[in-house]
């Protein structure tokens, strides 16, 4: 049994992970797809001051609590700068990392020198995209019962971790052996380069998804199938 | 295959439920141990206004998010305010309460009416026992291993959900399908309470003998009442 951790991105929760952890369940591994501070069921707590290191600390600390050790380690999008800090904090209790076109931000990096084609508008604490953005645009290859279900859940991002650089201390001089990285070849963001430049600092296996941002919805069985090979 | 939510009580987090948790897993269900807003790994985000309804708020939503059908929510300790609240919020996608040595208060009853006999330490947002009361008075029923474990974990909980007069709508003129059992060697809440809210909602009843972590102490017990 492996204990795999699935960390969401922008506009999501959870609950972006339950189809494909249905499918790891099943295959008998434990599975924790922890919703971050501000997000999903946690939209009406969204105050100052959540960045990419508030939400990776709570992670870190889930980690512990939950006394979960040889973690695999996914993150999605946003998720994956999530990923990074909360690795560089647990390290002892991480096997390996697995990006699922996500972004891997160098110190200082923000979203938006990588991400420049987004559309989401802030209003206030978070930002994200309107409803007719998210329908034709963000979700538009999904089929309309996933993408009725996705509409109806997506949810405005806290706007910290957009507006601050990353802080990582040592995440990109240590080895992490057995990291994938997937890239989704029908998304605009983030892209082919960001995607490979993640694989060639960290020496990862490099893969490649025929579909948009959000194969975790689209491909399931296929990203299962990776999460599961390793 | 059942999907069980399982709601901690004060000074815990979804950790608590560890051996309840994987045993159910292993019996092929679904299984969530949510961490309340404010507790264990979420202790960074503790803060003025939360209380047991701004919890169970969330964990209403998060029924819907993760849409889960005929959940069964079992409580305990201050988790069953959040059990009460989260069941009137989500009534259609809950088929079953357990209480496990839980508080089921009415609406305008504040947890402090009921738990007299507790010493928790105020400090600004959240309230707790000390290292020492939490040795040898809160866990001291405990194997050593597990009472280590749980001193490792323990957390003060954010102080609304003790202050906070509890708001209920509709909860306790529904009829919901339950279990309460009571804790025989647990202070609080006592034999009194149990009673009472087995006798409102006509409840089935049970009773171990054990103290009020009966997830720590008697998991397979416990596994075997939440199946039923």
């Amino acid at each position: 049994m492996t204990t795999y951790v699935l960390v969401h991105g922008s506009y999501q929760g959870g609950w972006i992970w339950k189809d494909v952890a249905g499918r790891l369940r099943a295959a008998g591994h434990l599975v924790y797809a922890p919703t971050l501070d501000g997000c999903g069921e946690r939209k009406d707590q969204v105050r100052a001051g959540i960045t990419t290191e508030t939400q990776a600390d709570e992670v870190a600390q889930l980690l512990f609590y939950e006394d979960l050790r040889d973690v695999v380690l996914a993150g999605t999008s946003s998720g994956g700068m999530v990923v990074c800090r909360v690795a560089e904090l647990a390290r002892d209790r991480i096997k390996r990392l697995v990006f699922v076109d996500a972004l891997a931000l160098l110190p200082g990096e923000k979203i938006r020198d990588i991400v420049t084609r987004s559309t989401a508008t802030s209003a206030g604490l978070t930002a994200g995209p309107s409803r007719e953005d998210a329908a034709n645009r963000l979700f538009a290859d999904l089929d309309p019962k996933l993408r009725d279900f996705a509409l109806e859940r997506y949810t405005q991002h806290p706007i910290g971790i957009y507006d601050q650089g990353v802080k990582l201390d040592s995440f990109w001089s240590q080895q992490w052996p057995g990291t994938q990285v997937i890239w989704c070849k029908g998304a605009p963001n983030p892209g082919e380069a960001h995607q490979r430049r993640t694989a060639e600092k960290l020496g990862a296996k490099f893969a490649e998804l025929d579909t948009g941002h959000y194969p975790m919805l689209s491909m399931p069985a296929e990203l299962t199938q990776m999460l599961l090979a390793g | 295959m059942t999907n069980f939510v399982l709601l901690h009580g004060t000074y815990q987090g979804g950790w608590i439920w560890q051996k309840v948790a994987s045993r159910l897993r292993a019996a092929g269900h679904l299984v969530y141990a949510p961490t309340l807003d404010g507790c264990a790994e979420r202790k960074g985000q503790a803060r003025a206004g939360i209380n047991a309804l701004t919890q169970a708020d969330e964990v209403a939503q998060f029924l819907f998010y993760e849409d889960l059908r005929d959940a069964v929510l079992v409580g305990t300790s201050s988790g069953g305010m959040v059990a009460c609240r989260t069941a009137e919020l989500m009534r259609d996608r809950v088929s079953r309460l357990v209480f496990l040595d839980a508080v089921a208060l009415l609406p305008g009853e504040a947890l402090r009416d009921i738990v007299v006999r507790s010493t928790p330490v105020v400090t600004g947002v959240v309230a707790g026992p000390t290292r020492e009361d939490a040795e040898n008075r809160l866990f001291a029923e405990l194997d050593p291993p597990t009472k280590a474990w749980a001193l490792e974990r323990y957390t003060p909980h954010p102080v609304g959900v003790r202050e906070q007069p509890m708001q209920l709508d509709s909860f306790w003129s529904l009829p919901w399908k339950a279990t309460v059992v009571w804790c025989r060697r647990a202070v609080n809440p006592g034999e009194a309470h149990q009673r009472r809210t087995a006798e409102r909602l006509n409840a089935q009843w049970a009773e171990f003998d054990t103290g009020h972590f009966p997830m720590l102490s008697m998991p397979d017990d416990t596994v075997r009442l939440i199946l039923q």
